[in-house]
């Protein structure tokens, strides 16, 4: 039992990259997400990606514009969420 | 055992098991296998994914440091890909839950991402698309090794199924391995069809949805003279096909044998059998099979498939191939470009037409795009010099048009000779006879040019007004209708008068039932596919001018296409006691 009581952290997020969630700042988004104990969750209205997998996080297909939630759950999401809300946020693409 | 009815698009019958092209061109063998295979797949999916990826972030790491972190990053978005675990997991599930392989698992997880991505249709759809599509081919490249990697090494005998095929892919078959092809679309005028009957290989095509029912390895029949395939035939039928392809070698070895005599009727009539040809490669075949020449040279093939026009140095090559192939002895008939209606050229441009078949196609193309045109004379005047180079029109349904032919052609020669170019003056001009027009009009023509060829296919096609492959009307077309029959006699009259060669070039030139017919008519010069040189050969050896004659004043004098046929079926057999038809 990790017997934690944490809620889960979401923040809303407008992507601005003018090429949208395309491939090179989905890598980056699920690099970073690869190296964190949280579950990170990715959505676009109803319809859900697992932060850690590219395939889900290119297949959103978001276009600049789209408002999405970024959620992550676990004990430093707190901490963490920043970095992927700055990526998603970021104007241009992310190293 | 299932039996599907396509559109026969080369005769001949193959027996062998089957090799299934998924529409990317990438071969996937089988599609399932049985259960206590699974666990020995399941390791196979391990090392194919651990591999690919690796050949990934190698790749990643000597991108970044030749083109830099932009280049490099596409290869870790590739790792990424093809280490995710959610991926992994849903391949695995499918594997056990239907008993895939590992490569149809992976292609059908991965294809059902790239349908949703599709589905979306918005632009990172469309630019993420390929890099799903790339990661797919990895991977089964990776599982299949060098077997997935292209057709041309497929080393077992195989008959390839495929929904489409293009002519390129058609054209890298290696015939020693592939026996046949057969296909869910296509129709039987389309270049691929045209190119097996030139590679001398059975293909049945336009069978429909097929693919989905035969996996790679099954054991499957193609009869390409009836347009069929046999899914799992039963040991019944396996032996009747047997023996129809003992029976098909034993003629192919009798007729083969004939390859240096000469096309000589027993009365000593000499008859002039030449092969047609689509690629420069085939112009071999024409010599092995005995043709004194090239009869039609189709130069459709420049323009097929390709962005750009062809430029003239690339015309001039595959013009000069041929003739140094054929020699100084052999004539190679160049039939300038023919395109139009069936064969869209996505380079030429040709418009949407309502009615393409009566619309601007071939030498009506070319007299409106005359930069085009002018560019493949030139490279024909030019190849001249290399052998027995002859030139042909296509399509000519007025004399005018043939005038602004030919004195476009002069319009180049001129060219050529003040830019101080070599080209054989005097080159022989033919023109084809294939619209009823032309040929009620032949005894004009034939004063403007050296030799007529008469294309049947379309000359039939436009007298009866039956597109033979709407097999609603299909029953009108025939080659042998009394009034193709007038038209064909009366060009050979017209040909024969003015002292000009007339050729036949269609389809029927190479039939042995309607050999002695068109040599009755007047013709003596066939030219066919190379295949069925021997054959027709053969029939010539057997017959006499008056046998052939009899036999054409008889069939002139039919009511319908189907007495003549009956008919000349009965003298075949009289010809050829020993049997072919």
């Amino acid at each position: 039992m990790t017997g934690t009581l944490h809620e889960p952290v979401r923040r809303t997020v407008v992507v601005v990259n003018p090429n949208g969630l395309h491939m090179r700042p989905a890598t980056t988004f699920a690099q970073l997400a690869a190296g964190v104990t949280c579950d990170i969750t990715v959505w676009l209205g109803e319809k859900r990606a697992n932060g850690k997998s590219l395939w889900d996080l290119i297949g959103l297909c978001a276009l600049r514009g789209t408002e999405l939630t970024v959620e992550a759950d676990g004990p430093d999401a707190e901490t963490i969420i920043g970095q992927f809300v700055d990526i998603l946020a970021s104007p241009g693409d992310p190293d | 055992m299932e039996t599907k009815h396509g559109i026969p698009a080369s005769p001949g019958i193959a027996i062998g098991p089957a090799l299934v092209l998924d529409t990317e061109g990438v071969h996937i063998p089988r599609r399932t296998v049985p259960a206590d295979l699974i666990p020995s797949e399941l390791a196979r999916l391990q090392v194919a994914l651990h591999q690919s990826t690796e050949d990934s972030r190698r790749r990643e790491q000597e991108m970044t440091t030749r083109l830099g972190k932009d280049i490099g990053k596409i290869f870790a978005s590739h790792a990424l890909l093809l280490s995710d675990q959610a991926l992994r997991y849903d391949i695995e599930m499918l594997m056990k839950a239907e008993s895939y392989s590992a490569e149809y698992a992976v292609s059908r997880c991965i294809r059902s991402r790239v349908k949703s991505l599709d589905d979306t249709g918005n632009e990172i759809a469309q630019r993420i698309r390929a890099d799903f599509i790339d990661v797919e081919k990895q991977l089964l490249h990776r599982l299949l090794g060098a077997r997935g990697d292209s057709l041309d090494l497929a080393t077992e005998n195989v008959i390839v199924l495929a929904n489409d095929l293009t002519p390129s892919e058609t054209a890298i078959f290696n015939t020693k391995t592939v026996r046949a092809f057969a296909t869910e679309s296509g129709g039987p005028t389309s270049h691929t069809a045209i190119l097996a009957g030139a590679l001398n290989i059975p293909a049945v095509v336009g069978l429909g949805k097929l693919l989905n029912d035969v996996s790679g390895g099954d054991t499957v029949i193609i009869d390409g003279y009836e347009g069929l395939i046999i899914l799992e035939p039963d040991e019944a039928t396996l032996e009747r096909y047997r023996e129809r392809l003992r029976e098909d070698e034993h003629a192919t070895d009798r007729y083969e044998s004939l390859r240096d005599s000469e096309a000589i009727t027993k009365d000593g009539a000499v008859v002039r059998l030449f092969g047609n040809i689509e690629f420069p490669t085939e112009a071999k075949a024409c010599i092995e099979k005995g043709a004194g020449g090239v009869g039609l040279y189709r130069t459709e093939f420049l323009y097929v498939n390709k962005t750009d026009d062809p430029t003239e140095d690339e015309h001039y090559e595959a013009y000069r191939e041929v003739l140094t192939v054929l020699g100084p002895n052999r004539p190679v008939v160049i039939r300038t470009l023919d395109l139009g209606a069936d064969k869209f050229s996505p380079a030429g441009g040709a418009p949407h037409e309502r009615n393409p078949f009566l619309g601007l196609r071939s030498v009506r193309l070319c007299l409106q795009n005359r930069t085009l045109f002018k560019t493949q004379l030139r490279a024909i005047l030019r190849a001249s010099c290399h052998g027995d180079l002859r030139i042909m029109f296509p399509m000519v349904s007025t004399v005018l048009e043939l005038r602004q032919c030919l004195s476009l052609l002069r319009e180049v020669e001129e060219d050529l000779h003040e830019a101080g170019i070599d080209y054989k003056p005097n080159v022989p001009v033919g023109t084809m006879i294939e619209v009823p027009s032309a040929a009620i009009m032949a005894d004009v023509l034939a004063k403007q040019v050296s030799f007529f060829s008469l294309g049947t296919n379309d000359l039939v096609q436009y007298t009866l007004a039956a597109d033979r492959n709407n097999e609603t009307v299909a029953n009108l077309y025939s080659p042998v209708d009394p009034s193709v029959l007038r038209l064909i006699h009366q060009v050979a009259q017209a040909g024969n008068r003015q002292g000009i060669e007339v050729n036949v070039c269609g389809e029927m030139s190479g039939e042995a039932l309607y050999t002695a017919l068109l040599l009755g008519l007047g013709i003596r010069q066939l030219s066919a596919t190379p295949r069925k040189i021997p054959e027709i050969k053969h029939v010539i050896r057997n017959l006499t001018i008056p046998d052939a004659e009899r036999v054409a004043t008889d069939a002139l004098q039919m009511e319908t296409a189907r007495e003549v046929t009956t008919y000349l079926r009965g003298q075949l057999r009289r010809f050829l006691p020993d049997g072919a038809d």
